[in-house]
């Protein structure tokens, strides 16, 4: 039998319970309870209010406590940024940095690298992002051709990457490159440099404005750009392992169909107390389908949580969340009464224009499927 | 899930792989009773698993007892396995005892308020355990020989499996009720999660049969399963298989929570779902192969599509859910969704 079937039961401890009502009142104090759009994980940037999250504990929760994290489990952190995606928080400054840089310098960073970063990163004062995809490489990761030479005391880094999520405000960016290597082998070779995205030379970040208007990916351009030695994370040409161990990470959590959550919330409002029998059937399914996908996620943080790396749970997860968060405004556009209120709208509006985005950033939904089918022994 | 559980599902998959093969399904759609394959499953004590030890049963608590409608789904096993499962759990509780053998149907008031539904295998049972509404939502129940109640004609199902409805019928038994199902909304929610649970496990059936069709059938000089095209919507029928199983899954492991009614609601609503989206993907995958009687998917994807519409359809449960929400309030919704109201 397919064993990526396998979601187990996961309650959720009572510590992680306990930590949902602090979070709420935490996000009622510093957002006030004003009605909110829904929280992007790749638009929110808001550094302020990162900062106040680092000072509760609340970005590298689960993190050793000697590099001032939390070490807490998985689960808290779970109902921690679920809580936030679905009050429509601003979480987009620390999201990677919380979600994947993190993890990848405590598997594969030096000593020095851990207590470099961590505590930036902890204090909600360091950013990160993703230097992975290039104008010839998206779907093809490990056809990237950003080249990586050594020099004296470090590497000179050339090529472009595109679409890097917040390169233009954040501090950092783990970017993928080509160092040198005997093997024939694509995946060989490859590594992962940290590069200073304020202070380097040789170094363009060129915003790249959205369909919605907004400018939150980039063009990320190297000449002859310098990164000391001591940036290099884990082995050179181990970059191909490192990149895909945070796959788990990137595309099992609740950000995965919750980015249309606020959609869902104000179509309800619009519905009001009296439904349609249509209406109520709809609303219905989006909440089956929510509750179900949320249980599945769980049970994904529950492998985590005991070291397990379930690529395929998480590619299933993401798959089924993000062909719902398309579906939801889909929905809400059909059912909602005429002349909804200016939040209906915005928020409908904004999120039919960043749904496109939802299947292909992270793995497109042809890529997971393809994943999925591995799994099942078919490829 | 406790030992006792999970030896039970293995020797009852053991058995089932020899006594449950495409020949004795095909002979009940052909109108004979399995009574070969109901000794096996009674001698294995399957259909006492939520009677207590006290009563000759195995004395599993009920949402262990009905992990066992998986395998009921996964091979199609062609008798009242939940009827009996659930309304020898019940009927223990009033301390029948010669009602614990043979066969046993449920007569339920259906969901939509429109008569009793049909009850399934009515021609073949032993025992018709009728479930009465009071005005108050309690139930109550008799056990009665089937042949004291009158049925329409049987007609056969989109399972093929007999079925006929309630027409009337003075039965003398005694009445009683039962604390696992005190109210006819529980007493549904459960059919209706059963229906959910034996519907994760027909599609599990359904992926692995496609998966191995995939692997086996040639054209184009290599094995379909090498399209990406077959790859991609296989990958979909995963998610979901995936999906179903969890929703059933949650819904046994609320049982006897205050969010029970919510999960079931949900179990049924998601795996009906996915039971028409699965059952279209199998079917496309398998070719003209699949749409024959000697391939054994139909067994499978006719089972789905019954039991989608049994004990409430999507539509049904998902409206349930909807009101429900709609009346909690937009504010109200992530409490609602999270069980932290
Ligand atoms: C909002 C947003 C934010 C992003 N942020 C970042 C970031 O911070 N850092 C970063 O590195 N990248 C980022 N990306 C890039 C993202 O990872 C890529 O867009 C993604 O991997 C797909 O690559 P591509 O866009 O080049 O599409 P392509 O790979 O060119 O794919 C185009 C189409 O072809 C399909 N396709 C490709 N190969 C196959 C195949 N083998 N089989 C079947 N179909 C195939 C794809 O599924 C897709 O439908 C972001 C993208 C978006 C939209």
């Amino acid at each position: 039998m397919a064993t990526a079937l396998t979601f187990d039961p996961v309650t959720l401890p009572t510590a992680a319970e306990a930590l949902r009502n602090e979070v709420r009142q935490f996000v009622a104090e510093t957002l006030g309870n004003e009605h909110r759009r829904n929280s992007d994980f790749g638009a929110s940037h808001d550094p302020e209010f990162s900062r106040a999250l680092g000072q509760r504990g609340w970005i590298g929760m689960t993190w050793p406590a000697k590099y001032g994290g939390g070490g807490r489990s998985f689960f808290e952190r779970y109902v921690m940024t679920e809580e936030l995606l679905a009050a429509g928080a601003p979480v987009g400054a620390h999201w990677i940095a919380d979600r994947q840089s993190g993890p990848l310098l405590l598997r594969y960073g030096t000593e020095a690298q851990r207590e470099f970063f961590l505590p930036k990163i902890i204090a909600g004062e360091c950013f990160f992002s993703i230097g992975m995809s290039e104008p010839d490489s998206g779907s093809d990761l490990a056809s990237v051709r950003t080249t990586a030479t050594p020099v004296e005391g470090g590497w000179l880094v050339n090529g472009t990457k595109l679409w890097s999520s917040g390169a233009h405000r954040n501090h950092y960016m783990i970017t993928l490159v080509r160092t040198p290597t005997e093997s024939e082998s694509r995946h060989a070779g490859l590594s992962q440099l940290i590069v200073d995205l304020r202070n380097s030379s040789g170094l363009t970040v060129r915003p790249i404005t959205n369909l919605a208007g907004d400018a939150e990916f980039n063009e990320v351009v190297f000449e002859d750009c310098f990164v000391p030695a001591d940036r290099l994370v884990g082995e050179p040409g181990n970059g191909w392992e490192q990149v895909t161990s945070e796959l788990g990470y990137e595309r099992s959590g609740p950000e995965r169909f919750l980015s249309a959550f606020r959609v869902f919330v104000e179509l309800l409002r619009e519905v009001g107390p009296k439904p349609t029998d249509h209406q109520a059937a709809v609303l219905g399914r989006m909440a089956a389908h929510m509750m179900t996908l949320r249980n599945m996620s769980i049970s994904v943080a529950g492998m985590l949580e005991s070291n397990r790396n379930p690529v395929v749970e998480a590619a299933l997860v993401k798959e089924l969340g993000n062909n719902f968060e398309r579906e939801v405004p889909e929905i809400a556009r059909l059912v909602a009464p005429g002349g909804g209120s200016a939040l209906f709208r915005q928020t409908l509006e904004d999120t039919i224009l960043h749904a496109p985005s939802f299947t292909i950033r992270g793995g497109t939904r042809e890529i997971l499927r393809g994943m999925i089918a591995r799994g099942l022994g078919l490829r | 899930m406790n030992e006792t559980t999970q030896l039970m599902l293995e020797s009852a998959e053991r058995l089932l792989r020899d006594a449950c093969p495409k020949a004795v399904v095909d002979q009940v759609e052909a109108g004979q009773r399995p009574d070969a394959l109901w000794a096996e499953l009674e001698a294995l004590g399957l259909l006492n698993a939520c009677v207590p030890e006290g009563q000759g049963g195995v004395g599993l608590p009920l949402a262990e007892g009905l992990t066992l409608l998986r395998l009921a789904g996964r091979y199609a096993v062609p008798v009242p396995f939940a009827e009996t499962l659930l309304g020898r759990a019940l009927a223990a509780e009033a301390g029948l005892p010669e009602v614990l053998e043979g066969t046993m149907t449920l007569a339920v008031p259906g969901v939509q308020g429109d008569g009793y539904a049909p009850v399934p295998f009515a021609p073949w049972a032993r025992w018709v355990l009728v479930a009465q509404a009071g005005p108050d939502g309690t139930v109550s129940f008799q056990c009665l020989p089937q042949e004291q109640l009158t049925f329409s004609e049987p007609r056969k199902g989109l399972a093929g499996e007999p079925e006929a409805l309630l027409l009337g019928g003075a039965g003398k038994g005694p009445t009683f009720s039962s604390s696992l199902a005190p109210t006819l909304a529980k007493l549904q929610g459960l059919l209706a999660l059963s229906r959910a649970v034996m519907m994760a496990g027909a599609l599990e059936s359904a992926l692995d049969l496609s998966v191995a069709y995939a692997l086996e059938r040639k054209q184009f000089g290599r094995e379909i399963a090498k399209f990406q095209a077959v790859q991609q919507q296989l990958a979909v029928l995963t998610g979901e298989v995936a999906a179903a199983l969890r929703a059933a899954d949650a819904g046994l492991e609320a049982l006897g929570s205050v969010r029970e009614a919510t999960a079931w609601a949900v179990a049924k609503a998601r795996a009906g779902e996915a039971a028409g989206k699965g059952a279209e993907i199998a079917h496309q995958v398998h070719g003209a192969m699949g749409f024959t009687h000697e391939h054994q998917l139909h067994h499978r994807t006719r089972r789905l599509w019954c039991w989608r519409d049994q004990h409430g359809h999507e539509a049904y449960w998902q409206a349930v859910l909807g009101r429900a929400l709609c009346a909690a309030g937009a504010d109200a919704l992530w409490p609602e969704l999270t069980g932290s109201a």
